[in-house]
């Protein structure tokens, strides 16, 4: 046994260890890095994917309200808050439903506008985004009175009323915030409106509060209007 | 054949793993590459889903009051926690497999953030697809199930927990996710089939580039062998080229240009490179030899031929000529160049001088010179071996020097002298061959062995000189020593023979005197006794009788007489004695013979006595074993007196003319061994070292002019050494005197002495 001899395990002894602690930094690395991403995706998916608070809209069309509802065909109000980016999903999905549903339904957007707010503050992309939409009006709700009235809490809240003014159906048409695409909201307004269903229901809404902290301070759900 | 396979299976096997490793590397580049634009994407579609959310839903709304929405601080922070990991990975681990599943996972739950942003626009809902395609760039199905995943997850996990916000109804089946899941996966079919196609594209990619690599490899290998043996090869040359004896150059052909020189084209023409380069051949040749060269040149350059010509160089070598032997061909090509070489000549050319005059003097000396192979068979002869034993070169080349022989040598003598030589010495001697023409010849030679570079002997040199007129003029030297020394002799001898005359003529001239006085007295006494026979003598008539004899005295006659004939005979006998010394010194006989040593050198010492005896006693102490010794009693006497004559000048200068005293001289023999020894010392000055050597030498001699001629020694020498085989040593002190000893060998006495007893 020489010298070089041990000179050579020592190395290839820490070479091992080196090569062993580097797996351990990178297996441990890995594993954080996961635990991390899965968190964060855990934190944003949960975000997207927690609603509002459940819709309360009159049962019947409240006839003090200023709107104006046809006799002939069902009336869809949407409220909307004009800067909220989850409700431009809402509003995709409105499109679609009017343009699936022409003549069927007609439909009045409420944009919420603070009343001490500058002019035409509700006057955002939404807001022409939404007055774009053949069959659709667009309305300024000042300090959000007709979402009070009509029991709205959540930007991108629906309720459809029939022809005869009862409610066919109340609550968010988007699968989570600001997600467009297929969801069941949609999909039980076109059945309501194809005469496949009559039934009253409602689903959850995904969007900011559309009142904000006075309008969450009736909610239970306290988180909701954290956000 | 085995072999070919097995090369070719190899060349395959690395392909494949070439292949493997190309389609590996793009894979992992692709992977990268993708993560790192999904990287780019994340941040994008952050930033795009915080403007999206700014844009779209910038603040949330409650009655009047207001904040920042949800959406934005989603964007910004489930965004921003989306798109980190992913990113960081792609930054920091691009091409990793669990990159790419982050990546695609969080791709997807961007998909999902980015469609809950836009409010679930259907639009956005294509991001899911696009992603999925996107993810398809990575070409690795694989990723696409976790993104599949993670959508069915979110499909499953919503329909569980919000079935509406996934299915628009509140209570869907739980199984619908799967129907959503279905739609994904259908595309999922598609991309994953996409993805294996775009791998198997990248795999027959990747198959051809290390197909090509290895081509290009087996080229580049057999351009590199090839470069490899071509710098190989160069680098021989260079190295043969440099270290080459011989100058290796290059010219153009017709204007001799040098356009290449090695060194030793440098050191041999003693020019730089520099001064060389582009320079003519021909400035390098000496004017003398130009012309020759010039037309020689033309003649190879016109026929294509080889160019050779030895020349002189124009510089010299101090002083000296320097030679060269210039070689070239020419090349071919259209450049027409010439290679060549250089030689440097010069020893050669001097050695062929050498060569020509050592012939010359070979050829041409008085000296009969041969040369056999080791085992003695002729290989040459030169003229004047011809000249001199009167065989042609014709005769004698193939023979053996035996054909030379005489006879008078014995077969021991040729044995030693061919033990010598073949020991690897020098023989040196005289011996007597018979020329062609049976004449014996008497020669000096001496043989040397002949020596390779290797230190063998491979021949013998024989080079001999015709004695025979030599030893002629060296008797008639001798003889004429002997004259010149009796002559030089002949007065103190004249005066020894004078002396003894004188005195027998005077006691010879008494004798007539006084034999006329008895003459007359007889006169007297006859007439007396004739008158006494008449008569009786008278008184008077004795009285004339007693007067007669008183007058004739005879008495003193009766007295002198017999004295002065005994004198008479002594000096007869003296004469005698000298005569028979001169005689037996001045022996005719140059035949060895036994002769009685002592008596000789007796008589010698008598010879020689006037030259001694007035300045030097001499002593004589003979052995009386020494009566008979082999030797020519002429050449002995001249040896002792030549001694002798110097002993007594050697004493003479000491002593003068001996009124202070004389010198001493002393004569000894005696039988040492199987030799007779003589010693005869002086007392006289001694001989310098430095001068010892030359005593022996012809005419060296110190003494004054007319008073030697430097002959004698070197005779003596001759005699003892070479004519008796014997020696003659000298040991001398300076002040105390010289004593030289001679040897003489006595095995010749016993067959002397049998031939005469013969």
């Amino acid at each position: 046994m020489t010298f070089s001899h041990i000179k050579d395990e020592v190395e290839q002894s820490l070479r091992s260890k080196v090569t062993i602690a580097g797996r351990v930094v990178l297996v441990a690395g890995f594993l954080l890095w996961a635990g991390t991403v899965t968190a964060g995706m855990w934190v944003v998916l949960n975000y997207a994917n927690t609603p509002g608070p459940p819709a309360d809209a009159a049962r019947v069309w409240p006839s003090e309200v200023s709107l104006e509802r046809t006799q002939e065909v069902a009336t869809l109000v949407m409220f909307a808050h004009p800067r909220c980016p989850c409700t431009r999903a809402s509003i995709g999905e409105l499109s679609r439903i009017m343009t699936r549903e022409v003549g069927r339904v007609t439909a009045h957007v409420l944009f919420y506008a603070p009343g001490d707010f500058e002019a035409d503050w509700e006057r955002t992309d939404l807001w022409d985004s939404a007055a774009e939409i053949p069959g659709v009006r667009v309305h300024r709700d000042a300090d959000g009175n007709l979402a009070r009235r009509l029991g709205a809490k959540t930007s991108g809240q629906v309720a459809l009323y029939d022809a005869s003014g009862r409610l066919a159906f109340q609550g968010g048409i988007t699968a989570s915030r600001g997600h467009a695409g297929d969801n069941v909201g949609s999909t039980k307004i076109r059945q309501i409106l194809d005469g496949k269903t009559s039934t009253n229901s409602a689903t959850s809404v995904y969007g900011c509060p559309l009142l904000g902290r006075s309008a969450c301070g009736t909610d239970d759900r306290e988180n909701a209007c954290k956000l | 054949m085995q072999t070919l396979t097995d090369s070719v299976h190899r060349i395959g096997a690395g392909v494949r793993r070439r292949a493997d490793n190309l389609y590996g590397e793009s894979r992992f580049e692709l992977h990268a590459h993708t993560d790192r634009m999904f990287a780019g994407l994340m941040a994008i579609q952050w930033i795009a889903g915080i403007v999206a959310a700014v844009v779209i839903s910038p603040r949330t709304w409650s009655g009047a009051m207001s904040q920042m929405h949800i959406h934005v601080w989603t964007a910004v922070l489930v965004g921003g926690a989306i798109s980190s990991l992913p990113i960081a990975l792609a930054l920091l681990r691009p091409g990793k497999r669990s990159t790419r599943y982050v990546i695609a996972g969080a791709q997807m739950l961007t998909s999902a953030l980015l469609i809950h942003l836009t409010g679930g626009r259907i639009e956005t809902h294509f991001h899911v697809f696009g992603s999925l395609a996107f993810l398809s760039f990575y070409r690795d199905w694989r990723v696409l199930v976790p993104a599949t995943a993670v959508i069915a997850l979110d499909h499953m996990l919503r329909g569980m927990f919000w079935p509406e916000s996934v299915f628009g109804v509140l209570s869907a089946s739980q199984w619908r996710w799967i129907e959503h899941a279905c739609w994904v996966i259908f595309e999922d079919i598609v991309l994953v089939r996409s993805c294996l196609m775009g791998a198997r594209e990248m795999r027959v990619v990747a198959a051809r580039q290390a197909q090509l690599e290895a081509s290009n490899e087996t080229v580049e290998a057999k351009v590199r062998e090839q470069t490899s043996e071509l710098r190989a090869s160069e680098s021989l040359f260079r190295s043969i080229a440099a270290s080459s004896p011989v100058g290796i150059f290059r010219t153009t052909a017709d204007s001799r240009r040098l356009t290449y020189v090695n060194e030793r084209c440098v050191s041999i023409t003693g020019r730089s490179r520099h001064e060389l380069d582009g320079s003519d051949l021909l400035d390098e040749i000496h004017p003398d030899d130009r012309d020759a060269v010039m037309r020689d040149w033309g003649i190879a350059m016109d026929t294509s031929t080889e160019f050779s010509r030895e020349c002189r160089l124009a510089c010299s070598d101090g002083g000296a000529t320097r030679w060269i032997h210039l070689r070239a061909s020419p090349q071919g090509g259209d450049e027409g160049e010439f290679v060549g070489t250089l030689e440097d000549i010069t020893s050669r050319k001097r050695s062929e001088g050498e060569r020509a005059r050592l012939t010359a003097v070979i050829e041409q000396v008085a000296e009969a010179i041969f040369i056999t192979d080791v085992d003695g068979t002729i290989r040459y002869v030169n003229p004047a071996f011809e000249k001199i034993t009167g065989y042609s070169r014709d005769d004698v080349l193939g023979a053996q020097p035996r054909i030379l022989k005489s006879g008078v040598q014995d077969n021991a003598f040729y044995a030693d002298m061919w033990t010598t030589i073949l020991s690897g010495n020098n023989w040196v001697g005289a011996f007597t061959n018979r020329k062609k023409d049976g004449k014996l010849i008497e020669v000096q030679a001496t043989i040397s062995p002949i020596r390779d570079s290797s230190d063998r002997i491979t021949n013998f040199a024989a080079i001999t000189r015709d004695m025979t007129e030599q030893r002629a003029l060296e008797q008639q030297l001798g003889q004429s020593q002997k004259l010149e020394a009796i002559g030089q002799l002949a007065a103190g001898i004249a005066h020894e023979i004078n002396t003894p005359t004188q005195y027998v003529g005077d006691n010879t001239r008494f004798l007539q005197d006084s034999f006329e006085d008895i003459v007359k007295l007889f006169g007297r006494f006859d007439s007396l006794f004739g008158d006494a026979a008449e008569a009786t003598p008278s008184a008077e008539d004795m009285v004339a009788m007693s007067k007669a004899i008183e007058d004739a005295d005879l008495e003193y006659l009766t007295e002198e007489i017999p004295r002065a004939v005994e004198q008479s005979l002594d000096g007869v006998n003296r004469v005698t004695r000298i005569v028979r010394a001169m005689k037996e010194f001045s022996h005719p006989s140059e035949e060895k013979t036994l002769v009685d040593l002592n008596r000789a050198i007796d008589s010698t010492i008598t010879v020689a006595s006037n030259e001694w005896k007035y300045v030097a006693e001499l002593e004589t102490d003979f052995d009386k074993k020494l009566e008979t010794v082999p030797c020519v009693p002429g050449d002995i006497n001249q040896t002792i007196l030549n001694m002798i004559v110097n002993a007594a000048h050697a004493i003479a200068d000491v002593v003068g003319d001996g009124g202070d005293g004389k010198g001493k001289i002393k004569v000894a023999t005696r039988l040492v061994d199987e030799w007779a020894e003589i010693r005869i010392a002086d007392t006289g000055g001694g001989i310098p070292e430095d001068l010892r050597r030359k005593i022996f030498d012809p005419f060296f001699t110190t003494k004054q002019v007319g008073k030697g001629t430097g002959q004698g020694l070197s005779i003596a020498h001759s005699m003892i050494v070479q004519k008796h085989g014997g020696t003659i040593d000298v040991r001398s002190e300076i002040g105390r005197g010289t004593t030289f000893i001679i040897r003489l060998p006595m095995a010749e006495s016993e067959v002397l002495t049998e031939g005469a007893a013969k």
